[in-house]
């Protein structure tokens, strides 16, 4: 496993802004746009973001997922992408504690609800920063990231992704029975790595039009 | 009504608190507080509910309207139970979640309609659950969860809840239908905070 400190850099205003539902039809009060760049402001001052992954070889793959020596990821979807694939990565980001602590210590309600979404927007970036690093190391090209519990995985892909992992790995632990990560703002994710390996997004041959994590582009 | 209350209406519904709280200290000299929960603060919660019905606002807005709906709340009763309704809600998180934000949210609306609360918080036991159900005996237990891995436990806490206590149960929360809440053996499910009033009426007259 290695260890990297990700950067916090400043959540993008429309991210935030999307996580928050906000599509065509309205457009914020600006005592929300007014929080929303405070809160984007002062995200930049918490401590770095940690992260961690490793490559591991794929053993095989069969339509219904991919074959590792820790076991079966069952995922269609993602056996299509790993295609032409030399290995898988498996990655987690965290915001940490410290964004846990700020997210409980909000103003209010809506607060809360603004530095959810600040959370969401900085851990992607994360993984986006973490996804750069993959592919810099192995020297070819990383396709998008998959999660446990999106696309066609089950979340039970979650014991999976911890099990190639140390103990608590960056000090994410899983809870039992409900496979939720501590620290709340954390991503698992794996990603295919190979020559071939581009970051194409998989949403689109995905029959969920409705998904809230629909990728658009 | 008198054009003080319309007038603290349209600043809840327009999210104006400089206004709302302006307006504050005038109302209990013209009004008592039944006369401005039931025509103002209610009313507003209403036309707030129906504009994020129609996604005319979004959740923030809906947050904001509650904020201060809680405001006034807090400014005008000041401790008094006036102008409350007489119906009791216990709240939580089923255990092995700890995502709050929906329950959070109801906790305001209910709060906002008068409701008297008793939130357990998050990650919340199915045996607490029962206990205070059991000793607080209430109209309503609410039950959230965003993760499907918590049906087996949810399934448990309201065949426990009701069981021991006799109250009704609803249930809410991401991967959760009607369906779902059918299954689990909820007497009610809310899609979302515009429909939880009309939806919690509904099982309470059940």
């Amino acid at each position: 496993m290695k260890e990297i400190l990700l950067e916090i850099s400043q959540p993008d205003l429309g991210s935030v802004l999307r996580c928050l539902g906000y599509g065509h039809a309205s457009e914020p009060h600006p005592e929300v746009l007014e929080l929303v760049r405070e809160c984007s402001a002062e995200a930049l001052e918490l401590p770095g973001m940690p992260g961690a992954y490793t490559l591991l070889p794929i053993d095989g793959i069969d339509p219904e997922g991919i074959r590792m020596q820790k076991g079966m990821i069952h995922s269609r979807k993602l056996a299509d992408v790993a295609r032409g694939a030399e290995s898988l990565a498996f990655g987690l980001v965290s915001a940490g504690r410290a964004f846990d602590e700020r997210l409980a210590s909000a103003d209010g309600l809506l607060g809360a609800c603004v530095w959810d979404a600040i959370g969401t927007v900085l851990v992607e970036n994360g993984v986006e920063q973490l996804l750069r690093v993959i592919g810099d190391e192995a020297g070819c090209g990383v396709s998008l990231p998959f999660s446990p519990g999106y696309c066609d995985w089950e979340l039970e892909g979650q014991g999976l992704v911890f099990a190639v992992f140390p103990p608590s790995p960056i000090g994410i632990s899983l809870m039992e029975g409900s496979l939720m990560m501590e620290p709340q703002k954390s991503v698992s994710f794996v990603a295919c790595v190979g020559v071939e390996m581009k970051p194409e997004n998989p949403c689109r041959s995905c029959t969920l039009k409705k998904c809230f994590m629909r990728r658009s582009s | 009504m008198s054009d003080l209350l319309e007038q603290f209406k349209r600043m809840i519904v327009e999210k104006n608190r400089a206004e709302v709280c302006a307006l504050l200290p005038e109302l209990p000299k013209n009004h008592s507080l039944d006369e401005i929960y039931r025509q103002a603060v209610y009313p507003a919660m209403n036309e707030v509910r129906d504009l994020f019905k129609a996604r005319k606002v979004g959740v923030p807005e809906l947050l904001l309207s509650l904020d201060l709906v809680r405001q006034s709340i807090d400014g005008l009763s000041q401790g008094s139970a006036s102008g409350r309704n007489d119906r009791h809600v216990i709240l939580g998180v089923i255990e092995g979640d700890v995502h709050d934000m929906g329950k959070n949210i109801v906790h305001a609306m209910y709060q906002g309609y008068g409701y008297r609360v008793t939130d357990l918080g998050k990650n919340t036991p199915v045996a607490r659950f029962v206990e205070v159900a059991r000793s607080e005996k209430p109209d309503l237990v609410g039950i959230s969860t965003m993760m499907s891995t918590t049906v087996d436990k949810l399934k448990d806490a309201i065949a426990a809840i009701k069981r021991e206590s006799g109250a009704k149960v609803m249930v809410g929360g991401a991967f959760i239908n009607r369906e779902i809440a059918n299954r689990v053996g909820a007497d009610g499910y809310a899609d979302s905070a515009a429909t939880l009033i009309e939806e919690t009426d509904s099982v309470l007259a059940g």
